[in-house]
């Protein structure tokens, strides 16, 4: 049965309706930790996270008559907002206002200032590493590694055979992996 | 320094993607060569170092904050969506009944439309695009006919059966093959 239909949602005129709006709700309630998680660890800020997360949650209101069942809507909604905070890191860049870390960034350690600091900016060089990875390698990274979820599972979100994701992994941790050791030799 | 023909071997022995028997040949290799063992120390760092980012967890005042905006923008809307589309017919409609009104409430000119003076030259004269159409042409506004649409001639004749006087009118077409014959009846000096 189609998400929509379970959530009598046939088309976008329905959605008015108190019940329509109650189902998109509860279906909200379940992916917004996934969806904002994401945004989060991608974007490293919380304005931009929620952004990135209200936008995916609109667009997938919008498309909701086009999902065959709700298994299919969890991996629609990476893939979608992975490529939001793609955009949403593009933007940032060309505004160079990028987030130095905010309090989601600070390490659980009790660690001092300096330590912060330099924990703060290697996973923003994480962060701009993966932005520059290409968009199946920084998906199939982000669930893998990120996400920590397992190949079986990362190959069926992106549809692809397992090999392939082994492949994709591999190539970006080697790309990543010279992205960062690029990115320290920057620093001071 | 790292061998480059085992980086990508090295990179899918981390991901777990060797078969057993290349991933003993990697291992083996690795216990060898200082480089490639730093390769696959660097890359476990960099996993190790993403699985830190899943550490990041929202708050739970940021989830409220997008749910409870994504569905006041999903609801709310709901009368701006129904009302739009309407605006724009809805002001089209007026418009062209408005200029409808306008044009109906134009005075009518009374009597025949004016008659159309031909010229009576036997230079070729550049007439409007159709034979037939310059009877009902406004003067004012002839538009110049297309190249080789012309008047032959204009030749004045006797009416018929002692009618009024006429005119036959020879217009060669851009076909050179067809020209057409036009009698225009003269009355006094006017055509009709």
């Amino acid at each position: 049965m189609a998400v929509a239909e379970n959530l009598e949602l046939t088309s976008m005129d329905n959605c008015a309706g108190s019940d329509a709006a109650t189902g998109f709700e509860a279906l909200v309630r379940r992916h917004e930790r996934q969806v904002l998680g994401v945004a989060l660890r991608l974007l490293g800020s919380r304005e931009d996270a929620r952004d990135v997360a209200q936008e995916t949650f609109l667009r997938l209101h919008r498309h909701l008559g086009r999902f065959d069942e709700e298994a299919g809507v969890g991996a629609w909604l990476y893939r979608v907002t992975v490529n939001l905070c793609r955009d949403r890191w593009r933007e940032v860049q060309r505004r160079r206002e990028v987030d130095l870390g905010g309090i989601e960034d600070e390490p659980r350690s009790g660690a001092d200032a300096e330590a912060r600091l330099i924990e703060s900016e290697r996973l923003r060089q994480v962060r701009d590493g993966m932005m520059r990875l290409g968009n199946k390698e920084r998906l199939a990274l982000l669930l893998r590694d990120v996400e920590g979820l397992s190949t079986a599972e990362v190959a069926r979100i992106l549809g692809v055979k397992e090999i392939t994701v082994r492949v994709q992994i591999s190539q970006a941790r080697l790309k990543l992996r010279e992205l960062l050791k690029a990115g320290s030799r920057r620093l001071p | 320094m790292s061998c480059a023909r085992w980086e990508e071997r090295i990179a899918a022995l981390v991901e777990d993607g060797l078969p057993p028997a290349q991933a003993t040949e990697a291992e083996a290799h690795i216990a060898q060569c200082s480089g490639c063992a730093d390769l696959k120390r660097e890359l476990e760092e960099t996993r190790s170092v993403l699985r830190e980012l899943h550490e990041i967890e929202p708050a739970d005042w940021d989830l409220d904050a997008v749910r409870r905006s994504v569905m006041e923008r999903v609801s709310a809307p709901r009368s701006k969506r129904a009302w739009f589309p309407w605006i724009p017919a809805v002001a089209a409609a007026s418009a062209v009944a408005m200029m409808l009104a306008v044009w109906l409430s134009l005075p009518r000119e009374a009597g025949p439309p004016p008659l159309v003076r031909f010229p009576e030259t036997e230079r070729p004269v550049q007439v409007a695009r159709s034979p037939v159409r310059p009877l009902r042409a406004r003067p004012k506004r002839a538009r110049p006919a297309p190249a080789g649409v012309v008047i032959q001639s204009a030749r004045e004749m006797a009416g018929a059966e002692g009618g009024p006087p006429a005119q036959l009118v020879r217009i060669r077409t851009e076909d050179p093959r067809v020209e057409l014959y036009w009698i225009v009846e003269m009355e006094g000096d006017q055509q009709k």
